[in-house]
């Protein structure tokens, strides 16, 4: 710090700009806040990394002091081509992880048994060695499928693919099925890629099944266009039974019943068929219209005008009234929306994710009629339109790619759900008691399955059995309710701690992002020498990309496996790669046009991506279908072009896919009943529909617990209801409901509202968090000290035994945590729903709201894992399992993580 | 130049991340904020709306917390921004008194008053505050007023934009774009204490968190906050749901300060009614006692003041770094100038003749007035506080010293006389008494009647619906009770004991009447600074 003459102004006159210009970013003097209006300057290295606080992955620039070697805070990146520079509370809320006096910084191995809380402290080179031992042995024994990936926030991108593959492994978990899987189906039936890319900046008229903008993938690049849309002219409806901030700034809000959605949406196409509001140029290209009249319509004449009238009669019931009343909305506000959406034409964007497709039996559907009106609308790849993500997302091929493994490992993709987007994961528990496999090494990583998952204590029961899970180990930045049940804890770093590499749909562009530690950054960039990232992390906090290498050089040490040749050092076999080496290599030879970028600044593509932290590869992506192909098109008009990625390269209408898998009534756009339709519910009693999973926009599902600057601002848990049932059913504001579901209840406290609609109640899914020691096993600042007991067989019970309160720590404010109430667990109390079809965990509960009974407490879970277990089994019983058609495992064109060779898609292939 | 700010609520989404970039900009420790963000709903579903809006330094170009602050701490820098030298801050809080939108906290690590500086720091090297430039919407624009080319002068001059509380002639550099008047107008929409919807409710403590239902299960939560308004009802009428908490500045020391200040002042004043009936100054109450009852009370009020004081340390920078432009550093001139002519007193009867302590408590009255009425001054600069910037509160203050005084002074007669408190060698002459009787119960039968007269006479309509509820709450609501109570015995039991003390009556009787002034004073005033501030100001 210095304190001589004044820092020059970089503008002109009064005028200010948003950051430093990158030229500056290696040497930028600024004055210190907390020292004004003494102009004390401090010195600043700028490196930019990626938030790791949602999936977004928006840009964050670190401002590294060069004096003190700290980071002092997080701005955002104005390279960034996603959020160009701007960020949502959570992105500079980072500071607070990095800074979290109750992080891990070091190695941990239990002692005493699993889950009794007691731990010492090992090094990496001790943990290394035991895991990697143990893997290379259950590999050498041909248990491969033994080892098990199971991941919550991925963050990188294709990395652990890559690993899997190297290892043989088909271990690859993932939290699809707690989050999307409902609407990836949706989305994939059509067109082969399982997400929707908006373009909203553009649009005229955008339709929201989702909360855009305060939550969701990928809330602050989203929220920002939606926006600029809006003030340019553009309106925009929200579909959600709740009044989400979204719904809020929406010039229509359609509070529907949940799970109701798809029937709205299709009395929408009905009357955008009835105008005649249909682009039949598109539809007649790019629809699978002959195979829908062969297949479905086999008795109508080949035509396309009859392809029409086949959908005009399909959905000939769906009438407006109908809807309404169905749906629980004005009839003049589904008309209304369908006019708008008729008036944008080509420049109708929308977006869906979670909502409909996550909370309802069926709901997969809701993506799926969804994309029906764009396909109507012909707003599909267009300007101001809705885009298959595979469009823009960019994957950049890895170094050294190993070939597909052929294993199946059906603790993942269980025969019973053949077209489950992607794996199975809320059913691991089940399926170990089941006696359906055993896990060797079962690694959880940034996730927390005990607290998020459904039915938490199944996964505690199962957690604490060596016999189900010889070792678990928990790569993660903080402390977890499932990193208690770890035989080791492994400290991974948070966002400005680690590599990846990444690239989301974020709007019509594609574009590349580099995240990267940066005092590791900063420390090479003066010179250091450094080795692995955890020298310049704190303590001894590592990231993956390392590990992974390491680790894989532990499971296979003298090579006999032929794994540690995927990660030795291109120009010194006899040691790991780096991540430079392995970084630069991608940077050189897999994206295009950043070579060139990086010559035109005298950098290398590496050095391009540590200076600027992203770059975009292609602006203004539209019409992809239209592009020429060079392998594999579709004819269309004598010429061969890109098409899409189903079967026909086109859209499909009707799948033939669905058919050949036994569903034969689900093949169209269509509306399927949710398992909490509102008319089967006893909504005279006690019956109400609970939304157990909507979002705050300063919360990171269950990762924000180490930021007291986003628990200050949302910390409270209330169950929202609505007045008029808060007076039905005798609750006010701050009393205490018992709310009961299938396998258990819990007791939270009412807040009477009027954003949220009668007969359903809403509470967050953030809030709960808990820990089982006064000072260990979760973030102090966000946990209350529970009792987690077993009540005999099967019967569970957490109580809270204190709420939030004050500590002592390095950090001064931990003493003046002011806040108390920790929230309420709901997830513990739902056992699994998986979705027949998507295998979507389909959250929205049937509930029965009660006053709290004699004993009760605020904050008591009480579960029977034997109830949860024989609703698993209920909802197992709606599955057509597989074999498919061929003997399929699962249809060759479905997307799956680690996809395997073709062999082992078939049964008589399997090599387990 | 003049840098200002215009937060577009039509396009602000609600999300925070000017709080929190605000926050590690500054180290901004938990529990206070520079900026923050306000949900309101209104409607019944399904019609209903949630509307947010950004609170904040309004970087006034009147600003009243630059004009009260005592130190200059809070200082009007040449490019409008209304920035703060945490060095120079007694932490005082008169600022947060001045200030009409709740901009100021005290910081918990430096215990001095600090808010928005508009990132000054930033500013001058050409860098947009934190909040601008973290915000996804850009819905904060920040730029130089008064250059016409800049994007901010052009949306003040072209748009249709709103102010908060110009009413108060703070000339705020701060515009709304599409805010409606329940997010900007803190009484348009009705608060509660339940948390609303991210957090904890306010009274959790004494609620429901870790309470076994089975010994209580009365079920009725509903919170009902301090200020009387009720939770969430279902008409549709604006409501905050996420709001945040601000604590009252000043308590009970500052109410105990307005007494004690009082009888000091009303003890000078006695005096000199005393003498102006004739009283001798031979006396041992008039020479010694007096001034030195008088200094006691003085040096307890400055104790009072120093304690209440965020950092006591920096005390003395009243008078060494004083802004004269703040009535806090008036009152400090004028309670030293007390103070002397108290020693002076003392010393004069120890030493010199009568003339000379005639002529010195003649002037220690004088100041006397100046010690019980400045503080209505000092309250007047309180722009965040209408119902304290009465007119009348000067003659309030000075009737309060004149009931108090003279009580003091009966009660210290009583003393004297039927306790022996007299130096032997000089005891009261027999002649005095009466006629010091007399001038004492006179002052406070006269400061009694006075103070309740003004009392009557203060305003029962507000224009301003802040001040309104203010005096809702002290005259019908929450410290209504403590404010009857008080006024009673500060108006009714004096007057009454004085002017039967006049008649002759034992002079213990006044004595009774100038503890009821004390207490009645103390309740009244108490309830006066607090319902001043119990109103929301965001």
């Amino acid at each position: 710090m210095t304190t001589d003459n004044r820092l020059p102004r970089i503008t002109e006159g009064t005028d200010l700009t948003n950051f430093p210009p990158p030229d500056r970013w290696d040497d930028w003097e600024e004055y210190d806040a907390q020292a004004w209006p003494n102009r004390v300057k401090n010195r600043f290295r700028l490196v930019p990394t990626t938030c790791f606080n949602c999936e977004s992955a928006c840009g964050l620039l670190a401002y590294v002091d060069k004096d003190s070697g700290e980071i002092r805070r997080f701005e955002g990146n104005p390279e960034h081509p996603g959020s160009r520079g701007r960020n949502c509370a959570k992105g500079p809320a980072t500071i607070n992880q990095v800074n979290d006096p109750e992080r891990i910084l070091f190695p941990m191995r239990r002692v005493g048994d699993r889950g009794s809380g007691e731990w010492e402290r090992v090094s990496w080179e001790e943990a290394l060695t035991d895991i990697g031992s143990r893997m290379g042995k259950a590999i050498r024994e041909g248990r491969n499928d033994e080892i098990m990936y199971h991941v919550g926030r991925p963050g990188e991108d294709g990395f652990m693919d890559r690993t899997l593959k190297a290892w043989g492994v088909d271990g690859h978990n993932s939290h699809t099925n707690i989050c999307s899987s409902g609407a990836r189906v949706g989305f994939a039936l059509w067109s082969g890629y399982d997400r929707p890319s908006a373009d909203f900046a553009n649009a005229r008229f955008i339709l929201l099944l989702s909360a855009h903008l305060e939550t969701g993938h990928y809330f602050n690049p989203h929220a920002q266009r939606i926006m600029e849309a809006k003030q340019a002219g553009a309106r925009i409806a929200t579909v959600d039974p709740r009044l989400s901030n979204t719904a809020s700034l929406s010039d229509h809000w359609l509070s529907c019943w949940p799970g109701t959605e798809p029937a709205m949406l299709l009395a929408i196409a009905r009357l955008l068929l009835e105008w005649d509001a249909v682009d039949h140029d598109f539809v007649r290209r790019w629809v699978n219209w002959e195979d829908s009249l062969k297949y479905r319509y086999p008795d109508r004449a080949g035509t396309y005008e009859s392809f029409v009238d086949a959908m005009k009669d399909e959905y000939e019931d769906y009438t407006t009234e109908w809807a309404a009343d169905e749906c629980g909305v004005e009839a003049s506000q589904i008309e209304a929306v369908a006019r708008e959406i008729a008036d944008a034409g080509h420049a109708f964007s929308s977006h869906t994710w979670r909502s409909v497709g996550s909370g309802n039996l069926g709901g997969w559907q809701g993506a799926r009629t969804l994309q029906f009106l764009h396909v109507l609308t012909g707003s599909v790849g267009t300007k101001g339109g809705l885009s298959p993500s595979g469009w823009v997302k960019f994957k950049p091929p890895h170094w050294n790619m190993p070939p597909a493994h052929s294993r199946w490992n059906e603790l993942l993709w269980p025969p019973e759900y053949p077209l489950s987007y992607h794996e199975m994961s809320i059913l691991l528990p089940h399926l170990l008691k089941e006696g359906r496999g055993k896990l060797d090494v079962y690694f959880t990583r940034v996730y927390n399955p005990v607290w998020t998952n459904p039915d938490g204590f199944s996964w505690i029961e199962v957690l604490t059995d060596e016999e189900k899970v010889g070792l678990h180990v928990a790569l993660t930045p903080t402390w977890s309710e499932t990193a208690w049940y770890a035989d080791y804890v492994l400290p991974m770093g948070v966002s400005a701690e680690r590599h990846d590499t990444h690239s989301y749909e974020t709007h019509a562009a594609k574009w590349l992002g580099f995240r990267q530690p940066v005092l590791r950054v900063a420390a090479e960039r003066d010179g250091e020498t450094v080795d692995r990232t955890y020298e310049t992390n704190p303590g001894e906090v590592w990231e993956e990309t390392e590990f992974w290498i390491d680790l894989s050089w532990k499971v296979d040490p003298d090579g006999s496996l032929g794994i540690r040749k995927w990660f030795e050092s291109p120009s010194d076999p006899s040691r790991p790669v780096s991540v430079d080496e392995y970084y630069g290599w991608m940077f050189e030879n897999s994206v295009p046009n950043l070579p060139d970028k990086a010559a035109a600044e005298g950098l290398t593509p590496l050095g391009y991506m540590r200076k600027y932290g992203a770059v975009e590869v292609e602006r203004d992506v539209y019409k992809v279908n239209e592009r020429p192909a060079s392998n594999g098109g579709v004819e269309i008009n004598g010429e061969i072009l890109q098409g899409f990625k189903t079967p026909s390269k086109k859209l499909e209408y009707y799948s033939k896919t669905m058919d050949d898998w036994g569903w034969h009534d689900q093949t169209i756009p269509g509306y399927e009943k949710t398992h909490v339709y509102w008319r089967e519910m006893d909504m005279a009693g006690s019956e109400r529909i609970l939304l157990p999973i909507f979002r705050l926009p300063t919360l990171i599902h269950t990762r924000s617990g180490n930021s007291k600057y986003l628990y200050e601002i949302s910390h409270g848990h209330p169950l929202w209801m609505n007045s008029i049932d808060a007076e039905k059913l005798g609750f006010k504001t701050t009393d205490l409901v018992r709310i009961e579901t299938d396998s258990g209840h819990f007791v939270m406290r009412v807040w009477a509202t009027e954003g949220i609609r009668p007969g359903v109640v809403a509470a967050s899914h953030h809030l709960g968090r808990w820990r089982q020691d006064k000072e260990k096993g979760n973030d102090r600042w966000s946990s209350g000290l529970v009792d987690v007991e077993q009540l005999g067989d099967g019967k569970w019970r957490l109580r809270q035994l204190g709420g939030i309160e004050p500590f002592t720590s390095d950090d001064p404010d931990s003493e003046r945590i002011w806040w108390k109430d920790p929230g309420v667990n709901q997830n513990l109390a739902f056992p699994v729903h998986p979705d027949p079809i998507s295998g979507m965990h389909a959250w929205h509960q049937r509930v029965r709201l009660v006053k709290p009974e004699p004993g009760d407490r605020y904050g008591d879970v009480v579960v029977d894992t034997n109830k949860s277990f024989e609703i698993y089994k209920q909802w197992l019983a709606m599955t057509k399992p597989g074999p498919g058609p061929d003997g399929l495992r699962r249809p060759l064109h479905f997307d799956r993580p680690v996809k395997p060779t073709e062999a082992a898609y078939r049964v008589h292939g399997r090599t387990t | 130049m003049r840098y200002g700010f215009v937060i577009d609520q039509t396009t602000c989404i609600g999300c925070h991340a000017c709080t929190v970039a605000c926050k590690t900009e500054h180290q901004v420790p938990l529990g206070v904020n520079r900026t923050w963000v306000k949900y309101v709903e209104q409607g019944t579903w399904p019609d209903t709306k949630r509307s947010f809006s950004v609170m904040r330094c309004n970087h006034c170009t009147d600003a009243p917390c630059v004009a009260i602050c005592p130190t200059s701490a809070l200082f009007k820098r040449k490019d409008g921004i209304v920035d703060f030298d945490t060095s120079r801050c007694i932490g005082c809080k008169s600022c947060m008194q001045a200030c009409p939108y709740d901009a100021l906290y005290i910081d918990p690590n430096e215990h001095t008053a600090q808010k928005c500086n508009y990132c000054a720091h930033r500013v001058e090297v050409g860098i947009e505050p934190a909040c601008v430039v973290v915000c996804p919407e850009q819905a904060i624009v920040a730029g130089d007023l008064d250059d016409p080319e800049s994007r901010i002068a052009a949306m003040v001059a072209a748009e249709d934009l709103t102010q908060r509380a110009v009413e108060r002639g703070t000339s705020p550099n701060l515009w709304y774009k599409g805010a409606q008047p329940v997010n900007i107008e803190p009484l348009s929409a009705a608060r509660t204490t339940d948390g609303g919807i991210w957090r904890d409710p306010s009274d959790i403590d004494q609620s429901w968190l870790n309470v076994d239902l089975t010994t209580n299960q009365d079920g009725d939560r509903t919170g009902v906050s301090a200020n009387g308004t009720v939770a969430h009802d279902d008409t549709g009428a604006p409501r905050v749901v996420y709001a945040n908490e601000f604590p009252m500045p000043w308590g009970w020391r500052v109410s105990s300060y307005f007494l004690t200040k009082a009888i000091s002042a009303g003890i000078a004043i006695a005096a000199a009614i005393a003498l102006l009936f004739g009283a001798a100054v031979e006396s041992m109450w008039m020479r010694l006692t007096a001034p030195l009852v008088g200094g006691l009370f003085l040096a307890l009020t400055g104790l009072l003041l120093i304690t209440d004081l965020k950092r006591p340390d920096r005390f003395y920078y009243l008078l060494t770094r004083g802004n004269p432009s703040s009535w806090l550093v008036r009152g400090a001139w004028i309670l030293t100038a007390q103070a002397g002519l108290f020693a002076l007193w003392f010393l004069a009867a120890l030493t010199g003749g009568t003339s000379v302590v005639r002529g010195i408590i003649w002037l220690s009255a004088l100041t006397g007035l100046a010690t019980a009425g400045y503080t209505a001054f000092l309250f007047a600069q309180a722009k965040g506080r209408i119902l304290w910037n009465s007119p009348l509160l000067v003659w309030h203050m000075i009737a309060a010293a004149f009931a108090v005084g003279g009580g003091a002074s009966l009660i210290a007669s009583m003393v004297s006389v039927t306790r022996g408190f007299s130096v032997a060698e000089v005891p009261l002459t027999s002649a005095d008494v009466p006629i010091g009787t007399f001038a004492f119960a006179l002052a406070m039968v006269l400061g009694a009647l006075g103070f309740g007269l003004i009392s009557a006479l203060e305003p029962e309509e507000y224009d301003d619906p802040g001040a309104a509820l203010a005096h809702h709450h002290l005259t019908k609501g929450s410290f209504a009770a403590a404010y009857r109570a008080g006024l009673i015995l500060a108006v009714v039991v004096p007057a009454i004991a004085g002017t039967v003390v006049i008649f002759g009556a034992p002079v213990f009787i006044g004595a009774i009447g100038g503890l009821s002034a004390m207490a009645g004073i103390w309740l009244a005033d108490d309830a006066f600074v607090k319902a001043g501030q119990s109103v929301p100001l965001t």
